[in-house]
């Protein structure tokens, strides 16, 4: 009777541990096929960039596409974009979000869902609106470089809003905020010294989202007629492609290689934060 | 070290939060170096009390001051207040000698004078060895402990300590408000204390205030809270109290065959009959008697006390007697229930389950504790 009864608790276990053993290897198979599908092309587009038929790794093409170009003035287009977008951003984000989350919580609903209109405009739309109304109204505007920035802080916006909402969320604000103030503290020292060091990693992730967003970014620029990096690397790859794919490795590893910098420096420290034990 | 305590007035204040009114025209003064606790169920107005007096919120009416100056309008910074909450107010990326130090960097304090006051409060709350830790590597008592040395360190006129236990394990809780209390007269401080706790209110308060509906309904020492209540709902929020039928009778009621004056005859009602009396456990005196009205239901050590439970006239009573006391009782026993005091409060019946539920009574909401 009592091996009747067993039996089936028996066969239960083993059923159990071929499941799990079906789970794993399902799971890892799944994860090695995505990483295939991720990477493939990446290496494939790094072979090509950096081969040449007969002659195996070189790194020739690059230089004859980038002979004669003015790369650099390009990159530090790009670059400046990109710092001045991202500051741009959070000078007008983070006073803005800590205004509303400490007085007027009400409208955080209605912001959040203003930050993600980006999104559902494409930016044919927005250049297309924006190109008519500027060249009208200030027709020297849109000749600048600079003329980008704005666009850009639009097109990171839903990115850095919510990365540096997420932080303030993180943190009783008003708690801290008031604490400092009872502490004698004006409202720009409360900032500076309570508030954005624990925004720090938000502040960060948010700086990062919109650099990599500026630094890959193609559509806007090439309607306003501007050269930036993502422009060249267009035009260069129409009749250099092997260069085109040289490039584009290297972008991608460079802003992962920024990513991966940024994420080790914001990452939590175990005792920047904790509860009542 | 009474250095710099101040008295505080607040007069006449009103608040309103979408047209609900939170305060109605509330009067409170502290004297210097008093330690007052506000004491009331949730939504009472007592934290939007403490709030406004610390320019957190600006009442719609009325005036603050705090040392004889008219604070109404001033900033949360110059009224010279030290804030404690619940919990998580301190800096998370600051130790704890930091977070002490920083009301005094804030003032442009010198860094020795900084680093030997900080020393110095974190000694008072015993925290010593723990100076170099953050806040996530304390306990919650002693994140507690920090909060209160870095409210202290800016020598506050007045300290406003908002539930400042609430957050914390039973244990800590009553050690630490122990610890509070010898701060607070170490300091000298006027401090406001707000809680839910009546324990924590009657045990270190100078005096007490019960808040209801954004009004201050008693205020007055412990004593005169827990064995005067001018009102049946301050009697059963401060402690256990047993709801006793009683008659009008001229000159007071008669409660349990004992003729008792009325405390409260401004609030008591005015019919003449379903009437209750409300006597805590403590004053009602048990004696073993044959023919008494009462039966012993159970018995609930409670550690020096004892709580008796009787059955009478479809009631549950609770009776707390020193447990040697209580050791001749036991359950089943025939009692007799007779109030210790002459006089008591008197309101009109209420409609407790009890009531309403006359089969179910005794054995049962015993067990529940309907009075405990």
């Amino acid at each position: 009777m009592a091996a009747i009864e067993k039996l089936p608790l028996v066969s239960d276990g083993v059923k159990a541990r071929t499941q799990v053993a079906g789970g794993d290897v399902v799971r890892t198979a799944i994860i090695g096929l995505a990483l295939v599908l991720f990477f493939l092309p990446l290496v494939a587009s790094a072979a090509f960039g950096f081969t040449l038929p007969g002659q195996g790794i070189s790194f020739e093409p690059l230089r004859d596409a980038l002979a004669g170009t003015d790369i650099a003035t390009q990159l530090m287009n790009t670059a400046k974009l990109a710092v001045l977008s991202t500051i741009g951003s959070l000078v007008l984000l983070v006073p803005t979000l800590l205004f509303l989350h400490l007085k007027a919580p009400n409208l955080l609903r209605f912001t959040e869902w203003l930050s993600v209109i980006p999104y559902v405009v494409p930016a044919i739309a927005l250049v297309a609106g924006a190109n008519l109304f500027f060249r009208q109204a200030a027709p020297g505007f849109m000749v600048s470089l600079y003329s980008l920035v704005p666009f850009y802080m639009v097109l990171t916006l839903p990115l850095v809003y919510r990365s540096l909402d997420a932080g303030i969320r993180s943190i009783d604000l008003r708690t801290l905020w008031a604490a400092s103030e009872s502490l004698g503290a004006k409202p720009w020292q409360t900032l500076w010294q309570v508030v954005l060091p624990n925004l720090r990693g938000s502040l960060l992730g948010a700086s990062l989202l919109s650099c990599a967003m500026v630094l890959g970014e193609y559509a806007v620029a090439a309607l306003l007629l501007h050269s930036t990096f993502p422009v060249f690397m267009v035009q260069v790859g129409m009749n250099q492609p092997r260069a085109a794919a040289a490039l584009s490795f290297i972008t991608i590893l460079v802003t992962w290689l920024l990513l991966a910098l940024l994420s080790r420096d914001s990452a939590p420290k175990t005792t920047s934060k904790g509860g009542p034990r | 070290m009474n250095r710099d305590s101040a008295e505080v007035a607040l007069h006449g204040i009103t608040k309103s939060y979408g047209g609900k009114r939170v305060l109605d025209n509330l009067d409170l003064t502290l004297a210097p170096g008093e330690l007052l606790a506000l004491l009331g169920p949730s939504g009472c107005g007592k934290t939007t009390t403490l709030r406004v007096l610390a320019g957190l919120e600006t009442p719609d009416t009325g005036t603050v001051s705090i040392g004889g100056v008219d604070m109404t309008s001033a900033p949360v910074r110059g009224r010279g207040i030290g804030l404690v909450f619940q919990s998580y107010s301190l800096f998370p990326h600051m130790s704890a000698a930091e977070n002490v130090a920083y009301g005094l960097r804030i003032a442009g304090s010198s860094k020795s004078v900084r680093t030997r006051r900080a020393t110095e409060l974190l000694e008072m709350v015993g925290l010593s060895e723990h100076a170099a830790k953050f806040p996530g590597q304390l306990s919650g008592g002693q994140q507690q402990r920090v909060a209160l040395a870095r409210a202290l360190a800016i020598e506050p006129r007045v300290l406003l300590l908002d539930e400042p236990l609430s957050a914390l394990d039973a244990q800590v809780r009553v050690h630490l408000r122990e610890e509070i209390k010898r701060i607070q007269v170490q300091a000298g401080t006027t401090t406001l204390l707000v809680t839910h706790d009546q324990e924590e209110a009657l045990t270190i308060a100078d005096r007490v205030g019960v808040m209801l509906g954004g009004q201050i309904e008693q205020l007055g020492t412990p004593e005169q809270i827990y064995s005067a209540p001018h009102t049946a709902f301050i009697s059963e929020f401060v402690g256990a109290v047993n709801r006793i039928p009683a008659t009008a009778t001229t000159g007071g009621v008669s409660v349990l065959g004992k003729l008792l004056k009325i405390s409260n005859p401004d609030s008591a009602p005015a019919a003449a009959s379903g009437l209750e009396a409300l006597i805590r456990p403590e004053d009602l005196r048990l004696t073993r008697q044959g023919d008494g009205l009462g039966i012993v239901e159970s018995m609930m050590l409670r550690g020096p006390l004892t709580s008796v439970m009787v059955a009478l006239q479809g009631r549950c009573l609770r009776v707390d007697l020193p447990s040697h006391e209580a050791a001749e009782f036991s359950p089943a026993m025939r009692v007799a229930l007779s109030p210790r005091r002459d006089a008591a409060l008197i309101d009109s019946s209420s409609t407790t389950p009890r009531d309403s539920l006359p089969a179910a009574p005794a054995h049962l909401l015993s067990h529940l504790g309907p009075i405990a």
